[in-house]
């Protein structure tokens, strides 16, 4: 994993570690989200937080078909990048 | 004592226009009424579209003092309910006004004096009106509906969120079945499109970017929209004894509770609804010729209601029309019953289905004709009008046509 997707993924497991009430060491690039028994609102969940803790906006159509921690991380850098991409117009 | 009950006055006011006949002209063309929002500034919100009242002056039908005491979301129950008994032709405040009920259903009640009220404490460290908890709280349209229509009467507010006209209608329905009152006005009213309100929406990513497409593959949500549709319901006895005009009869009313998910829709829950109303106005399921549905735009919602549906009508659920009237006036959340009540008995009184609009694609999950684009012409003997709430909480009323027997 590179080092953007590292921190990125340290975002998610902040961010799931938080929604779901559990340890952060807990939680692996392949915890499933019907591992943490999420359904679609806890997902809504853990992108409102990163959208507030990254000053970030993640589309609701970029949820609908992650299903692992990894799976979230390109929408992540994604989503950084975006918000980059705006300061510099 | 059993009474039958008829509907003989309808008012509304909603995103397609002031009044029944404008809303009914633009749900036959198929027409929506969503727009990004003017009442609030809509690059502060990541879905501005909405199903917005515009052009209504609270002066042209309020003196000053009535609309210090009133929120939109009471001006427009009172607009409505006007228009209903107007329509109805009945002097409300007559003798009888005791036996006449007001059962409305409202979901935010009085959200937008709430938000301005609370943003001034907040921000501008301003004290909130004196009048605020009076025009907030979610009972002031019954309120005013009685003040304003001199009717002395049970009158009480009913709270299910996407439910609550369906709810109310249902409760007025059985008042006067049961003979405790004659007659009712009864329906419902939202004004939801407060700034705060607004926002809250947005973080639960339910709303739709562009339009409401019900039961379209293509679906990706709701859209939020404000209003009150309101219905005079009587006992046939005294719609009868006064030769009153009926638009239709009110026949089944049922209820149930998902127990399941808070916002996550179930089929059974929808299902048992359904029947309830179909066992309640002891209704042959092959009477049934058209489904005013809940119909949201949810990818969620539209399928699960056709499960629902296909559950309770078997194969020959294919040859029921089901269309979705919030494909044009939005969802109106406790208001919706009351818009979509008045929709339906306009379509059983008229033989016209209105159609599902913004319709692109056909989805297999949601495998129904639900009357795409164009509206259709249709006799209708029995008609049901399906409402699903968050939380779980489900009311479907069932509408006969009335032939003077």
């Amino acid at each position: 994993m590179e080092s953007n997707e590292l921190e990125m993924l340290e975002h998610i497991k902040w961010a799931v570690s938080k929604t779901n009430n559990m340890p952060l060491d807990a939680i692996t690039p392949d915890t499933s989200f019907k591992d943490l028994d999420f359904d679609s609102v806890d997902a809504i969940s853990v992108a409102f937080a990163l959208e507030d803790r990254l000053g970030i906006e993640i589309p609701g159509d970029e949820l609908k078909n992650i299903t692992t921690i990894r799976e979230f991380i390109p929408v992540l850098i994604t989503a950084v990048q975006n918000k980059q991409g705006e300061k510099q117009e | 004592m059993t009474n039958r009950v008829v509907i003989t006055g309808l008012g509304v006011i909603s995103a397609l226009g002031p009044n029944r006949d404008s809303f009914w002209k633009r749900l036959q063309n198929g027409e929506h009424a969503f727009a990004p929002i003017e009442a609030v500034h809509a690059a502060a919100l990541r879905y501005p579209m909405v199903a917005e009242v515009k052009n209504f002056k609270p002066e042209d039908s309020f003196s000053f003092k009535e609309i210090e005491w009133m929120d939109r979301v009471t001006q427009f129950a009172v607009v409505a309910a006007r228009e209903a008994v107007r329509d109805a032709g009945i002097d409300s405040s007559a003798d009888g006004k005791a036996r006449f009920a007001v059962v409305l259903g409202t979901s935010m009640g009085g959200q937008t004096t709430e938000d301005a009220g609370f943003r001034d404490l907040y921000e501008n460290k301003k004290r909130v009106p004196p009048l605020s908890i009076p025009r907030i709280m979610a009972n002031a349209g019954a309120s005013h509906v009685c003040i304003d229509l001199g009717i002395t009467g049970p009158a009480y507010t009913i709270s299910t969120a996407c439910a609550s006209a369906n709810h109310a209608l249902g409760q007025a329905f059985w008042l006067i079945r049961s003979g405790l009152v004659d007659a009712a006005v009864t329906g419902g009213s939202e004004a939801p499109l407060s700034y705060g309100n607004l926002k809250a929406w947005e973080s639960l990513r339910v709303i739709s970017q562009d339009l409401c497409r019900p039961f379209s593959k293509d679906r990706n949500g709701i859209i939020l929209g404000e209003g009150a549709g309101i219905l005079v319901l009587e006992s046939l006895e005294r719609a009868k004894s006064r030769g009153a005009r009926v638009y239709a009869e009110v026949i089944g009313f049922g209820m149930s509770a998902d127990a399941a998910h808070m916002i996550q829709p179930s089929i059974e829950g929808a299902a048992r609804a359904m029947e309830a109303a179909l066992e309640d106005g002891k209704i042959a399921r092959d009477e049934v010729d058209y489904i005013n549905a809940h119909g949201t735009g949810t990818t969620s919602n539209d399928a699960t209601e056709a499960a629902a549906i296909r559950q309770i009508f078997g194969e020959t659920s294919r040859r029921i029309p089901v269309s979705s009237t919030k494909s044009m006036h939005g969802h109106t959340l406790g208001a919706a019953g009351g818009l979509e009540g008045v929709a339906l008995s306009l379509t059983i009184a008229n033989d016209i289905l209105p159609p599902t609009a913004n319709f692109t694609a056909a989805d297999p999950e949601c495998d129904l004709d639900v009357v795409p684009n164009t509206a259709r012409p249709a006799r209708v003997r029995v008609a049901l009008s399906n409402s699903f709430a968050f939380g779980g909480l489900n009311a479907v009323v069932a509408f006969r046509r009335y032939d003077g027997q």
